[in-house]
């Protein structure tokens, strides 16, 4: 896809590497997409598939041994690596981000009021008292119960969906462009994963930002993305609306992945399970990373990986087989 | 066919001393476990979900006297577990033995696969010669699918999947009865589950295991279990059949739990009716009076706050006063 206008975010050939002790760690190879206004686009992978390293290398949260190639444009304009004040004035004003895990994610020391105003103090250079005023509306928002009262306590006195919450209501409330949500109901218990992402959605739908949701549980990406790029070992596997990819999955890895999931609304028998294990990333690999589990790998396959490429209108797939191929 | 294993009026109760508390403070109950009864048939799989802090792993722990219970835990239709001593309950350990959620820390780093596996018969078999020990630990191995030359590895060399395996044979190589899995895949990745999941269905379809397998994810429990027990707040729910629990859930919480599961499928999820709980789980400390769920249930009435519903029925049980409406 060419960037239009209404284009929001263009990510090109991303790469991103560590240097451990271990030698080189490829976390992330070669990903390009774009992301317009308004969609929402989900990022589905197993641990150590780079989903996490994708989504820190836009918002310039690498650890420091993390070096990222490529090129990430935010409304045309180049942010990937950017210097510190041109991120800083993106980050929660434009870009907003929800992580994992919400304890770790809030400061223990500080009341969830003066986190929350922090961010409308500097970006938005409101006063203390407007600013909480605004921190509890946005609570209110995301239906936490008695918000003006509760806008003084510490995280700790929140349960795990109530601080999900917070974070949900700290990420929003610059109004951002993008949000960007890490496994954000992987902490939480079902009913509760159900709340968080009905939240999500009619936010989402509300406020009308592009969101990026990162998950490793497809169901979640069944009923709140438009658009899903599957990860695999740092490289994208197959990209394509959600409903083609649940229905004809295009990519060996693809079609594993879904008949190995055990389902609520349907009988059991044995289920599918894909062998072997997910490829060490720190050993360097030159083919395709999901080469050693695919029934369908020849030798070429550990040699060289085809680029993604359009096989179906708005569908995108990287695998050295033809579909066709695939019986 | 009396029951191999039946627990009656199971409950647990932990005296919680908070900081700041004065020597005199009398320490605060809560109760993890608050009268369960159940019972498990030979060779049959109970699953256990809820979402956390229901008791599903006090009620694990209770059962085996690694935390102390009141009521009565009767094996085999003669002896009561929980009346036995340390040195009493030694010979039923190896009838009982467990697999934990996280699989590398249930593992020594210390020691090598041969020398965890082998370490139950050690101890309950302190006879057998080294040769004898060598050639029972093969055999569980390769029942688990490790291979022989893993023997002498260290828990750290091996994947999140391999470490569960490893588990699984320690578990299997005192011939067990009973094979109690705390969460034993939620630690693992999608493709990688599946594997352990076929494995424990496959060991218990050969062996004639009883198996109790306590799991937050309902897909994962509806595929392995036969009869399914819904526990809140330290009681329990519903139990029934499988089928039942998932075709024919009778109490609101049941439903409200299934739900809530994700479903990987975008038209069936977009198409779901999500019952949503409000607010969040009380404290055990204060659970509400007469039945727990109330606070949260659509279908409560002033009998619900005044009467503990009991738990009734004939093979599909169930704890709530309005059952026979909803069903």
């Amino acid at each position: 896809m060419a960037p239009t206008d209404t284009t929001l975010l263009d990510v090109n050939d991303l790469g991103v590497r560590f240097a451990t002790g271990d030698g080189e760690v490829n976390a992330v190879n070669g990903v390009t997409f774009t992301l317009n206004r308004g969609e929402t686009l989900g990022i589905v992978g197993e641990s150590g598939s780079g989903k996490s390293q994708l989504a820190f290398a836009i918002m310039g949260l690498l650890a420091k041994n993390g070096i990222a190639r490529g090129s990430v444009r935010f409304e045309g304009a180049e942010i990937l690596n950017a210097a510190l004040p041109t991120i800083n004035a993106l980050r929660s004003n434009h870009i907003a981000m929800v992580f994992q895990d919400p304890m770790t994610a809030l400061n223990p020391y500080m009341r969830v009021s003066d986190q929350m105003a922090e961010g409308l103090i500097h970006h938005k250079g409101m006063g203390k008292a407007a600013a909480v005023a605004e921190c509890v509306a946005m609570l209110d928002a995301v239906k936490i119960p008695d918000a003006k009262g509760r806008v003084r306590l510490y995280p700790h006195e929140f349960s795990g969906g109530m601080r999900q919450r917070v974070m949900i209501a700290m990420a929003l409330l610059c109004k951002p462009d993008l949000l960007i949500a890490d496994e954000p109901t992987t902490a939480l218990d079902v009913t509760v994963q159900a709340q968080i992402m009905q939240l999500l959605a009619d936010l989402q739908r509300d406020l009308g930002m592009a969101t990026i949701l990162i998950t490793h549980d497809l169901g979640v990406i069944a009923g709140f993305c438009r658009e899903v790029i599957v990860l695999y070992g740092g490289r994208v596997m197959e990209q394509s609306p959600v409903d083609p990819l649940f229905y004809a999955p295009s990519h060996p890895y693809t079609r594993g992945l879904l008949k190995s999931i055990p389902r609520v609304d349907q009988q059991g028998g044995d289920l599918y399970s894909i062998p072997g294990s997910p490829p060490n990333m720190t050993k360097a690999q030159k083919g395709c990373p999901f080469a050693p589990r695919c029934d369908y790998a020849g030798n070429d396959c550990r040699d060289h990986l085809d680029p993604l490429v359009e096989f179906e209108p708005g569908r995108k797939r990287a695998c050295n087989r033809s579909i066709g191929e695939l019986a | 066919m009396t029951a191999l294993l039946e627990a009656r009026d199971l409950r647990v109760t932990f005296h919680i001393v908070r900081e700041g508390d004065m020597p005199w403070t009398k320490p605060r109950a809560l109760r993890a476990l608050n009268g369960v009864d159940f019972s498990l048939k030979a060779g049959e799989t109970l699953g256990i979900v809820g979402e956390s802090g229901c008791g599903k792993s006090t009620l694990a722990r209770a059962l085996i006297q690694l935390v102390p219970a009141t009521g009565q835990v009767i094996w085999d239709g003669k002896t009561d577990l929980l009346q036995l001593s340390a040195t009493e309950m030694l010979p039923y350990r190896s009838d009982i033995q467990m697999v934990f959620q996280d699989p590398l820390a249930s593992l020594n780093p210390r020691m090598t696969v041969g020398q965890i596996i082998a370490e139950p018969l050690r101890t309950h078999h302190p006879g057998l010669s080294a040769a004898e020990i060598k050639a029972r630990v093969q055999i569980s191995m390769d029942r688990v699918g490790l291979l022989p030359n893993q023997i002498n590895r260290y828990p750290h060399e091996f994947s999140g999947g391999q470490c569960q395996r490893i588990g699984i044979a320690r578990a299997l190589i005192v011939e067990p009865r009973l094979l109690i899995c705390d969460e034993p895949v939620s630690a693992l990745d999608v493709s990688i589950q599946a594997q352990v999941i076929n494995l424990l269905a496959e060991l218990q379809r050969e062996l004639g295991l009883a198996m109790i397998f306590i799991a937050h994810d309902l897909s994962v429990v509806k595929h392995i279990s036969d009869r399914v027990m819904v526990l809140y707040l330290g009681r329990v729910m519903e139990v029934a059949d499988s089928e039942d629990i998932f075709g024919r859930a009778q109490h609101p919480y049941t439903q409200a739990l299934l739900s809530s599961v994700p479903i990987p499928d975008p038209v069936a999820e977009r198409a779901k009716k999500v019952i949503a709980l409000t607010g969040d789980l009380p404290s055990p400390m204060a659970p509400p009076s007469g039945c727990v769920f109330r606070t949260r249930c659509g279908h409560a009435t002033d009998i619900c706050a005044s009467d503990v519903p009991a738990l009734i029925g004939q093979g599909h049980q169930v704890a709530c006063h309005h059952a026979a409406v909803l069903a």
